[in-house]
């Protein structure tokens, strides 16, 4: 544990210093993770499916704020559906710009789960984002959790039914339309996976905030739980395909997840928990203070250790040396300082 | 002489002005009733779009079964539906966005006043180190007047 909060510091120190340059990489990675997997599940437009266009947006993204990188993966995804029919590329700007209109633009700083749970439901790893959002942020991101299930499964209905959309002709975009309707909205799994995700935001942000200790890994393991129960529960009432292995695989790698991100932003001593009360005019106070687990860059002092016999001669040498000095040093009882200043006045005079 | 202190101070005030403060900086201009007005206008300019492509993709979704019954559908009722659902939607998002915006301007109004504190401090600051460095340079002209030089 050690190691990991001294790696921990010296990673702090190494942002501190070089925040500047760090910050963007970060983004960068992430949007081009982001754009990748975009292109991977969609990748219907030609030139958008370029590493190079990737690179560049990515690359775009690095210096603009985080929200820019919904903004672009938005687009990517409205941009491949134009590429595959008009009818899918009209209904996903539609969507998005739903989305953007009636909820997005109270909380901006969630567009980010538009794009976020895509990606993590195309590596099997859907839990992770609601888990996240309630951790990072409030009960309010449940509804962005639930706007990224929606793009995933659009995407998901776009997939499925790309064999009809670019075989019609352009005359039948209106049938196109409402095969895409039809296969989004009576999507009952993407109706489960909304209502699994909302109440693990919900379960997750309220459990961490709870005054016991170890909530915030008690809300990561029960948000898990509660993901896997309510998947399991669904796929039996509501008979839908899923794969328990792998729902349990996938809780399990973003409980990993999820525990890294709460090491890096919330990573508390409960054994040094103190209880403190005391009272003034108006109030009791019950606090309950937890230290943070910080640790403190080992300092370096240097010793030379010589051996003993090196260190005498060392010390004679050192002593020699001041007595030669004392002896250089004029004998000034001796010296006749009236004699001298009738000499020097006598200089004076001349 | 650089002044460590005022260094810092300008330092915190250019990260306020370029991160969060921006938005609270902008927000401030306004008086609380203009910018809810905006806010409210846009609002209503968003909702219509947005309840306009909701019923566009409800329309979409149902179109079979409304070419089917085209003749047996009171157009009448529908259109009193669809107005009356504009109708409810508006005012929740009204009120959302009052709200949303009323906690807005207010936190702006409070960071931006604790802002203009910081710089009424700086200015303080400046003035005292004037008037240090005034009463250092009159001191020097006194003493060369009176050197003669």
């Amino acid at each position: 544990m050690t190691v990991l909060l001294e790696g921990k510091e010296k990673l702090k120190i190494l942002y501190g210093r070089y925040g500047t340059y760090i910050s963007p990489v970060l983004k960068f990675l992430l949007a081009l993770l982001i754009f990748i997997s975009i292109n991977r599940q969609l990748g219907y437009l030609a030139p958008l499916n370029n590493i190079f266009v990737v690179l560049v947006l990515a690359l775009i993204c690095s210096i603009i704020p985080l929200n820019g990188i919904a903004v672009f993966g938005g687009l990517l995804i409205i941009g491949h559906c134009f590429g595959l029919s008009i009818a899918a590329g009209v209904l996903a700007l539609v969507l998005f710009v739903i989305i953007e209109i009636l909820y997005l633009r109270f909380v901006q700083g969630d567009s980010l789960a538009l794009v976020l749970m895509p990606v993590a439901s195309s590596f099997g790893l859907p839990c992770a984002v609601p888990v996240g959002f309630g951790l990072m942020r409030g009960p309010l991101s449940a509804i962005s959790v639930s706007c990224g299930v929606a793009v995933y499964y659009f995407m998901e209905v776009v997939k499925e039914n790309a064999a009809a959309l670019q075989s019609a002709d352009s005359a039948a975009a209106l049938e196109n339309l409402q095969l895409l309707l039809n296969g989004f909205v009576n999507n009952r799994e993407m109706l489960m996976v909304m209502i699994a995700s909302v109440t693990v935001t919900l379960v997750v942000s309220v459990v961490r905030r709870l005054s016991v200790d170890y909530s915030w890994h008690i809300a990561i393991v029960l948000g898990a739980v509660t993901y896997v129960v309510i998947m399991i529960a669904g796929g039996m009432f509501v008979e839908i395909d899923s794969n328990i292995p792998v729902l349990i695989v996938g809780a399990v790698i973003s409980c990993v997840i999820s525990l890294i991100l709460e090491f890096f932003v919330y990573h508390v001593d409960y054994s040094r928990t103190e209880h403190l009360q005391y009272e003034d005019d108006e109030y009791y106070y019950y606090v309950k203070a937890v230290p943070k687990i910080s640790i403190t860059k080992p300092q370096r002092e240097i010793t030379t250790i010589r051996a003993d016999g090196e260190e005498l001669a060392e010390r004679e040498a050192r002593s020699a040396a001041s007595h030669a000095a004392a002896a250089e040093e004029p004998d000034y009882e001796n010296v006749d300082f009236e004699s001298k200043l009738e000499e020097s006045l006598k200089n004076l005079q001349k | 002489m650089l002044n460590e202190e005022r260094i810092r101070m300008m330092t915190r005030l250019a990260r306020y002005e370029s991160k969060d403060g921006k938005q609270a900086l902008k927000i401030s201009r306004y008086y609380r009733h203009d910018y809810l007005g905006l806010a409210l206008l846009k609002n209503f300019f968003l909702v219509t779009i947005g309840y306009l492509l909701v019923l566009a993709m409800i329309a979409g979704y149902f179109l079979d079964f409304l070419l089917d019954h085209v003749q047996e559908l009171s157009i009448g009722a529908l259109l009193t539906g669809s107005a009356a659902g504009y109708a409810a939607v508006l005012v929740l998002y009204t009120v959302i966005t009052y709200v949303v915006c009323s906690v807005r301007y207010a936190r702006a109004r409070k960071s931006v006043k604790s802002y203009y504190g910081k710089l009424g401090e700086l200015s303080r600051l400046y003035a005292r180190e004037e008037k240090k460095l005034g009463r250092r340079l009159g001191r020097r002209n006194r003493d060369d007047s009176f050197a003669g030089r």
